[in-house]
């Protein structure tokens, strides 16, 4: 703890980069999502080139939605919200930097790399081995930002959004070495030094802990600041958060083996992980009453405010998704969903509806402040974009459970001389409607997406963005007509 | 001792200990010494607007070309 400094400040540049970052990696990573949803709708739309075919672009799309659209986001949250809560600047600005642009190093060698076909085969963890060091460099660097800045805090309490934080930090840096240990042959060819069924506890491990830390924790965080900051009252119970953080992150640990049902993984490891999936209702749904309930006795605020309604929505989709996890998990169940559009149905639910949604209602509150502004461009924008992305979520979830239960129940049909009712061609066929359905959810999200950009981007070229503030507390500069000064923020735009 | 019996030993074990730390952790956050330290936590969103001016101040006056 530091005694109040008189000049203190904040570092909001390396916020604002990584808040810019994530508006472009979402449109990127998005596109990509819809184009291979067309793909499934017209297959010609691969082009007939290897780089464009489906099986490519498909680990293009999950990285830069996960770590290009959310990591950036998180990477925007945690030193925003680790700055203020500790009432300290970054402990390197330089470093900061770092992070920054080597984070987008990673994502740019990852959309050279993957379309190429380097690939691990390994899901969520696609990338090779030059680029996994890269990110391993990138992480530790961050790992040494964050905890230096809460070292370096000015108050006595660390706020529970950095919990959360500091658990995802910890965990992505142990999940990340650990499931690319592997030996390398070449500049971009590796073998995993693990082997057969430990390879695949090894690698749901990781992917599921993936789920759990990157794109729950994480979030989490995100989530126990920006609500009670948009909705302007405390969070509903802090020690309700407190629980909520030591068991959802003691219980996420043990659920990987549940995308391991039924195969040559032990019978027990199953069993546990399903056991540990149940459990992990508790947690997410004691952390989603948290979020939900700092609106009791305010829910009007959700009327007339766009941004909060994004947070409290996003919320309660963590609640729906985090309900239907651990029953997917049940192996009775998982013989139904696995390997059906239902699990894609599944992730999109949380994807969209949870991790994308929270991150809008963040970068809405988040670009504003740190550009120095009272609110974005247009508010009415936020609404419209709200309902693209709920309509999107919804078309795109409705249309994948459908079709999951379709292929579940076809593939599971069997006649009375003990053949196979259906063949595989057959439940594509049946599934057809519902890709289509699922294309035209996507589009409308990211629809909504565009409509974001747009908004940023007149936001943020404002002439009084950053030059002329004006925030209430201090009177308004004169309108400044200095090129020198409008155009930083321009910079700021094309980092 | 066998792999397998040491395995359900452990799995016993251990989830003795996952009970006494999730128990442990609800009565150290329900207590009432920490009613006040939580409260505070809960207002620290809140608590550095001073800063957060200071930090825009700074921003309008010198361009953050850093």
């Amino acid at each position: 703890m530091q005694s109040p400094g008189i000049s203190e400040t904040y570092n909001y540049k390396v916020v604002r980069q990584f808040a810019i970052a994530s508006v472009v990696w979402g449109i990127v990573g998005m596109a990509v999502g819809v184009l291979i949803a067309a793909q499934l709708v017209w297959p010609a739309l691969n082009f007939d080139l290897p780089w464009t075919s489906f099986g490519r672009l498909r680990p293009l799309h999950t990285n830069a939605v996960i770590f290009a659209f959310g990591g950036s986001v998180l990477f925007a949250t945690s030193y925003y919200i680790v700055q203020r809560t500790c009432q300290v600047r970054l402990c390197s600005d330089r470093a900061a930097a770092f992070t920054f642009w080597g984070w987008q190093a990673v994502i740019i060698a990852a959309a050279i790399s993957l379309p190429m076909g380097f690939t691990t085969t390994k899901e969520y963890a696609e990338l090779e081995w030059p680029i996994n060091i890269l990110i391993a460099v990138v992480w530790l660097t961050y790992a040494w930002v964050f905890f230096g800045t809460i070292r370096r805090r000015r108050t006595p309490h660390i706020y529970v959004a950095n919990w959360f934080f500091g658990a995802f930090v910890i965990t992505i840096a142990i999940l990340h070495v650990v499931n690319n240990l592997a030996i390398p042959v070449g500049p971009m060819k590796s073998y995993s030094i693990y082997s057969g069924t430990i390879d695949a506890m090894v690698q749901w491990w990781y992917g599921h802990n993936a789920v759990g830390f990157f794109l729950t924790a994480g979030f989490l965080g995100v989530m126990y600041y920006f609500i009670p900051k948009q909705a302007n009252r405390p969070i509903y119970s802090y020690r309700l958060s407190i629980v909520h953080f030591w068991a959802l992150i003691a219980t996420y640990v043990w659920a990987g083996g549940h995308h391991l049902h039924y195969s040559p993984l032990p019978e027990w490891a199953q069993t546990a992980s399903m056991v540990m999936s149940i459990i992990l209702l508790a947690p997410s749904w004691g952390g989603m009453i948290n979020g939900i309930m700092t609106l009791s006795g305010a829910w009007h605020k959700l009327r007339t405010d766009p941004i909060l309604r994004f947070l409290i929505v996003a919320v309660s989709f963590y609640g729906m998704a985090t309900f239907e996890g651990p029953l997917m998990s049940i192996r009775s169940v998982n013989a139904l969903s696995h390997n059906t559009d239902w699990t894609v149905g599944h992730v999109h639910s949380a994807a969209l509806g949870w991790v994308a949604m929270i991150s809008f209602g963040a970068l809405y509150h988040l670009i504003p402040k740190v550009y120095g502004l009272q609110q974005m461009y247009r508010v009415s924008w936020i609404n419209t974009h709200f309902w693209l992305a709920l309509s999107g979520t919804v078309l795109y979830t409705v249309a994948m459970w459908v079709n999951g239960l379709i292929q579940g129940l076809m593939t599971r049909a069997v006649n009375d001389d003990g053949t196979l009712t259906y063949s595989f061609i057959e439940t594509l066929d049946a599934s057809y409607a519902g890709y289509i359905v699922r294309l035209i959810g996507g589009g409308l999200f990211l629809a909504g997406m565009l409509l974001m950009a747009w908004n940023v981007w007149c936001t943020v070229r404002q002439d009084d963005a950053l030059s002329l503030d004006n925030s209430p507390v201090d009177p308004p500069v004169e309108h400044s007509m200095d090129p020198e000064k409008r155009s930083h923020d321009g910079v700021e735009v094309q980092a | 001792m066998e792999w397998t019996e040491f395995l359900s030993q452990f799995r016993g074990v251990h989830f003795l200990a996952m009970i006494v730390l999730f128990v442990g952790v609800c009565i150290w956050a329900f207590s009432p010494g920490r009613r006040k330290a939580n409260e505070e936590a809960s207002q620290l969103p809140f608590a550095d607007d001073e800063l957060d001016q200071q930090t825009r101040r700074e921003q309008r006056e010198k361009p953050p070309h850093e």
